[in-house]
């Protein structure tokens, strides 16, 4: 698992795609080699795990690569006693300097905690204690979980999420070298669905491919990524400004019936709502209130049946003007 | 034997239903090493048959020679051991369990079982004739992951890139929004349908066929609109018309399953008079039902469906938004009656206003 | 009727003025049902200790006071002191107790003084009062003369106290004597605690000059709590009388004058009279109940406390008992981040007080006619229901959740119907951990398993019309017994146990049921 992903990651800072800002500042440090500890975060699949990578490779390359670099992935424990041992462990090593096969290998260790908001509050706090290792960061959106002093202590780049024709043009880089026949409707579809994600998009691509072979359509990655295809949407909508009951009901149970995740079911139709220039302001809000609540609920581990059929049929009451009820 | 398990399908050659997919299936483990599955879809759709279809295909026909286990696991958790107890299922190549049943501690399960799995891999490294060498390692089937807490499917992100390269995981669920993001990005996952009435109606014809029945015109169809597009129910209907009466008559008469049957008769009790002495009465049928282990979420939308069949459209809406709402508040609470009651409670009240505005 | 308080201090100044020995009753060491429980398996018999009190009766009978006086010397008089008699539960218990007395008065050949306290008639929720005033008649008629103590008055406790206070020397103001006698309710022994208590405490107030303590006094005084008093009287009520309060929603039948001008106005629907309680808190703090149980039992009894015509009454308070059901399971959720474990703890109490708050209230609140005092036979027979099953049950339950919990018999706690229907559908059917391992692979033969939803929704149903479930699965079952010798022995045990309770409640219904 996971083969293709790694195979694909550039092993130059200056090849991360997209991230022009970070890749200007970070070459600058390299040059210099005095780094200091450094935190990323942005939106997942951005290229913060692969800048980290690349960084380390480029100071020490392959051949001190493993003797100098940690790597604590998101999957691995990350209690504090893990925090405490690994780390003091790899960092009470000292290393000397002197370059080696044209890398620089500066006289430090370097440190890789990916997903660093995922670990305990504890273990972060043993961070800062144990930082004479150092530390590179890459995390994902929710900035605030990490703890004050550990940010303070790190110099902060953020990445911004790619665009679509980056994506595209990553995404034919990546199939031309692993062979794969990718058809424009494809590649579009692809860069859509996975919403400027390079590494989900990615997964989608060897899903579809191990599943499907080597030609992929756009139908078959709509399939692997469990994306609702569109038409299906349509008819729910449709379904809800008809103002019959029933045969909202009956698309309902039909969505429940395929099997499509409904969390998904409820982000699609949000597209579908917000993006319609038929329907009012007002009742647009009205529908995204309820999707909002709906999708909490679904979080809670909530009934998805029931949980759409009350979208559903608060939509219809907002799209076809029926009054709004006491209990909202 | 019930007609539901003789006439599943062994092998993803045989199966009907979902050819297409049973076909990729093939592809994907006879071609290539297989990587970790999510199947999701509706209860009867046939994921079990196909993920028992896919071992066999992994493994041959050892696959099926299984044996029930109950067996304790000592779970070393910081300061105190933990004795867990859960039924498996298993042959020399997988074993199958349902996480969720322990509850909260579904966590060091799924840890421990995988490490056990890891740690006696078959030695035997030639793989059967006529199967693929690579299959040497475990496979763990694991049901209703999307009941597995939050913890748990955590747990179970770390286990999956530790020991991959030992076992393979087969998970099943129902809903996987209800799995995490995490969990799901690293498996392949596979969306199974509910067969349509016609796919359904197609095997009721040919299990008629094996059995030597003869079916009245609009039979199948019948039993096919019963079932809620759930073949497996669909079957056992069809079985149980087959013990009722024999030879089929042209308008006989589908059993409803009997707890359908018993929430119908709470909603007809419901729409008949609205009051607290009423209101008792329904707790207390609806206890009954609870007893017999009937999940309170399922009772609920039975009900609803059960009212919205006898509401005008007006109510309806509301109806179904209090549904929805006492729903959510029992996953959040801990006893369901209390929140069954209050929706029985909520549309006694909404009706009568209603029967009053309307009759006076 | 008559309030009976025969002291010991009377007795003794009786005994020392005849030069009489005095001779009691020791009473036995009371066992708990959790105790025989454990004991049950070890052999030891459990005697209760109305069977104590019999062999005694009957020795005494028999043999006079030989023994005692034996060791007591010479022909000094002697008087037979009984107190503490056993509580009888039941007609059957009381029956015994009361035979066994009346033949003790017709029989004994010494002076003998039996001791019966009446409590206040308010605390005892059940009808142990009756049996109390059955229990002297029937002594009066064997031919016992009633000696009826009355309560103390405060004034005379006060007098009492104000003594003590010169001889011991301690200053202790006239207000503060007031207090304590108040809150001791009556009780000279209670009174006379409470002041030595106070005396002993290092209290700022001794040491200021008299003058001054005057304000000090209504300043720093607990008393006038009357709530968090370190002496006063206890003030805790029964679980059972404060849900009984709670159920029956007594409320005043007018705004008391003065409160309307600077009330905040509401709507009519909104508005209720004032509660002839306490406020509700701090009735669910006398009666230390726990969350929980409070609201499962509001839960079970509050529909019968509705007119029939009040279906909003019964939402409103369907809704506010399903908000308190989500409060107490709250600490459970939100729980996703690590950051949130630490202050897990602290949160969890709130919310259970929160619950039981909201659970309180809401049946109060949401009960806008309470209905008049019907169901209050009902409600006395639900109380003692619950009294003798508490125990018992819970039992029954938590070998429930030990099975697994799929079955969650706590679900059906409460309710006459709906407890005996759980608990004789549990033990009949079978239906704990045992029945889903069996019905989980009944159909199957073991290819794979099925989920519980899919057994109990759709293989159940059928099979029970196939009528082939029972035969087939025991089988597999069986295979699978023979492999965890130690689980069958396990829970054999406990279904005799539960059997065994069942039975012994049954038994003990049928009396209840009986008055």
């Amino acid at each position: 698992m996971g083969g293709e992903i790694v195979l694909c990651r550039p092993k130059q800072v200056k090849d991360v795609a997209h991230q022009d800002e970070v890749v200007r500042v970070l070459t600058n440090t390299l040059e210099t080699t005095n780094c200091p500890h450094m935190l990323f975060y942005g939106p997942p699949g951005t290229g913060k795990t692969t800048t980290a990578l690349a960084i380390a490779h480029q100071l020490y390359g392959p051949e001190l690569y493993k003797s100098r670099v940690l790597e604590l992935n998101a999957s691995d424990d990350r209690g504090i006693n893990v925090v405490r041992t690994k780390i003091k462990d790899f960092a009470a090593v000292a290393v000397g300097s002197g370059s080696r096969q044209g890398y620089p290998c500066p006289p430090y260790k370097i440190i890789i905690l990916d997903e660093a908001d995922s670990m305990t509050e504890d273990a972060q706090a043993q961070c800062f204690a144990t930082h004479n290792g150092n530390l590179l960061q890459s995390y994902k959106i929710l900035f605030h979980l990490i703890i004050e002093p550990l940010a303070s202590r790190c110099a902060k780049f953020r990445f911004k999420p790619l665009s679509e024709e980056i994506m595209s043009s990553r995404i034919l880089h990546i199939c031309k070298e692993e062979g794969l026949n990718l058809d424009s409707e494809a590649l579009s579809t692809l860069s859509s669905i996975s919403q400027g994600d390079l590494r989900r998009a990615i997964t989608y691509l060897q899903g579809a491919a191990r599943l499907f072979g080597s030609s992929i359509s756009a139908k078959d990655l709509v399939s692997v990524s469990g994306v609702i295809p569109q038409d299906v949407v349509q008819s729910l909508f449709a379904a809800c400004k008809s103002g019959d009951f029933d045969s909202a009901n009956k698309e309902v149970s039909n969505v429940i019936a395929e099997g499509y995740p409904v969390s998904q079911m409820l982000s699609q139709l949000f597209e579908v709502v917000v993006e319609a220039d038929d329907i009012s302001d007002e009742q647009k809000a009205r529908i995204c209130k309820r999707l909002g609540e709906a999708d909490k609920c679904l979080v809670d581990g909530a009934d998805e049946y029931l949980q759409l059929m009350n979208v559903a049929s608060n939509t219809m009451r907002a799209l076809c003007n029926m009054p709004q009820d006491s209990y909202e | 034997m019930l007609w539901v398990d003789k006439y599943r399908p062994k092998t993803l050659d045989k199966i009907t239903v979902h050819e297409d997919v049973a076909k990729n299936l093939k592809k994907l483990v006879t071609e290539q090493d297989c990587p970790h599955l999510l199947f999701y879809g509706p209860p009867g759709s046939g994921k079990k048959t196909l993920i028992m279809a896919v071992l066999r295909q992994m493994f041959g026909p050892g696959a099926e020679k299984v044996k029930i286990e109950n067996k304790t696991w000592k779970i070393d958790a910081g300061t105190r051991t933990i004795d867990l107890e859960l039924t498996t299922l298993s042959s020399t190549h997988h074993v199958e369990l349902n996480p969720s049943d322990v509850g909260f501690q579904d966590r060091y399960i799924v840890q421990e079982i995988i490490k056990e799995m890891a740690r006696n891999r078959p030695i035997d490294t030639k793989g059967k004739k006529g199967y693929k060498d690579m299959y040497v390692m475990a496979v763990l089937v694991l049901n209703e992951v999307d009941k597995l807490s939050r913890e748990a499917q955590h747990s179970l992100r770390r286990t999956m890139e530790k020991y991959s390269a030992s076992c393979r995981l087969i998970l099943c669920c129902n809903s996987s929004s209800k799995v995490t993001e995490a969990v799901r990005s690293r498996c392949l996952n596979v969306r199974i349908n509910a067969p349509t009435e016609e796919q359904i109606m197609g095997v009721l014809e040919f299990i008629g066929k094996k059995e030597g029945l003869q079916l009245p015109p609009g039979f199948a169809a019948r039993i096919a609109a019963q079932s809620n597009r759930s073949l497996r129910r669909a079957i056992l209907l069809f079985e149980t018309c087959r013990v009722q009466q024999y030879p089929f008559i042209n308008n006989q008469v589908i059993p409803p399953m009997d707890w359908e049957q018993y929430v119908s008769e709470i909603a007809s009790d419901i729409m008949k008079e609205q009051s607290p002495k009423r209101l008792f009465l329904v707790r207390g049928k609806l206890y009954e039902l609870l007893i017999n282990c009937i999940p309170p979420e399922i009772i609920l939308k039975r009900l609803l469906s059960e009212l919205l069949k006898k509401l005008d459209a007006e109510l309806k809406h509301e109806v179904c938004h209090w549904a929805a709402y006492y729903e959510h508040r029992m996953r959040l609470g801990q006893k369901a009656i209390f929140h069954i009651e209050a929706f029985v409670a909520k549309f006694m009240s909404i009706y009568k206003a209603f029967l009053i505005a309307t009759f006076g | 009727m008559t309030i009976l308080q025969l002291y010991f201090a009377t007795i003794h100044v009786i005994a020392s003025h005849l030069g009489a020995t005095l001779y009691e009753w020791n009473t036995p060491t009371p066992t708990l049902w959790q105790e025989h429980v454990h004991n049950s398996n070890s052999g030891i018999l459990y005697t209760s200790k109305l069977d104590e009190f019999e062999t005694f009766i009957e020795k005494i009978r028999k043999y006079g006071l030989l023994t005692s006086s034996f060791t007591g010397g010479s022909k000094t008089s002697a008087i037979l002191l009984i107190d503490d008699l056993p509580l009888p539960h039941g007609k059957v218990a009381y029956g015994r107790l009361s035979n066994c007395l009346h033949i003790l008065v017709q029989s004994t050949r010494i002076p003998t003084v039996i001791l019966l306290t009446e409590y206040g008639k308010a605390d005892s929720a059940d009808n142990t009062t009756r049996y109390w005033e059955d229990l002297l008649l029937s002594l009066e008629n064997a031919g016992a003369c009633k000696v009826a103590f009355n309560p103390i008055t405060i004034n005379s406790i006060k007098k009492t106290l104000s003594r003590i206070c010169r001889d011991e020397q301690c200053s202790v103001i006239a207000e503060q004597i007031d207090m304590i006698a108040k809150a001791s309710g009556g009780d000279i022994r209670h009174a006379i605690t409470s002041l030595q208590y106070y005396c002993l405490r290092p209290d700022p107030m001794l040491s200021l000059p008299l003058g001054h303590s005057r304000d000090n006094a209504d300043k720093l005084n607990p008393l006038d709590d009357g709530f968090s008093l370190p002496f006063g009287r206890d003030e805790t009520l029964s679980l059972f009388h404060a849900l009984g309060k709670f159920l029956h929603n007594k409320r005043e039948t007018a705004y008391a004058t003065g409160l309307g001008q600077d009330a905040f106005l509401l709507k009519e629907r909104f508005t209720r009279l004032p509660l002839k309680m306490d406020t509700p808190e701090k009735v669910l703090c006398q009666a230390h109940g726990q969350a929980r149980p409070i609201a499962d039992f509001l839960h079970e009894n509050v529909l019968d406390f509705l007119t029939d015509e009040a279906i909003d009454d019964a939402w409103g308070v369907a809704c506010y008992l399903s908000d308190a059901d989500c409060l107490l399971a709250s600490p459970v959720h939100g729980n996703t981040f690590p950051r949130m474990m630490s202050s897990k703890y602290e949160s969890e109490s709130v919310s259970q007080l929160a619950a039981a708050s909201v659970a309180v209230r809401g049946v109060l609140f949401g009960n806008s006619h309470p209905s008049p005092s019907r169901p209050a036979f009902l409600c006395m027979l639900c109380l003692c229901i619950m009294r003798v099953r508490f125990t018992k049950v819970s039992f029954v339950i938590n070998y429930c959740d030990h099975a697994g919990g799929m079955l969650s018999v706590a679900q059906h706690f409460g309710r006459l119907n709906g407890l005996q229907s759980a608990i004789s559908n549990f033990l009949l059917d079978g239906l704990g951990d045992d029945e889903m391992v069996r019905q989980r692979f009944v159909s199957y033969n073991s290819l794979s398993s099925a989920g519980m939803v899919v057994m109990a929704t759709e293989y159940t149903p059928i099979l029970k019309w196939l009528e082939l479930g029972a035969r087939e699965g025991l089988q597999v079952h069986q295979k699978l017994k023979q492999g965890n010798k130690k689980e069958e022995g396990n829970f054999d045990r406990m279904t005799l146990d539960s059997l065994e309770s069942e039975t012994s409640e049954e038994s003990e219904d049928d009396e209840i049921e009986d008055w």
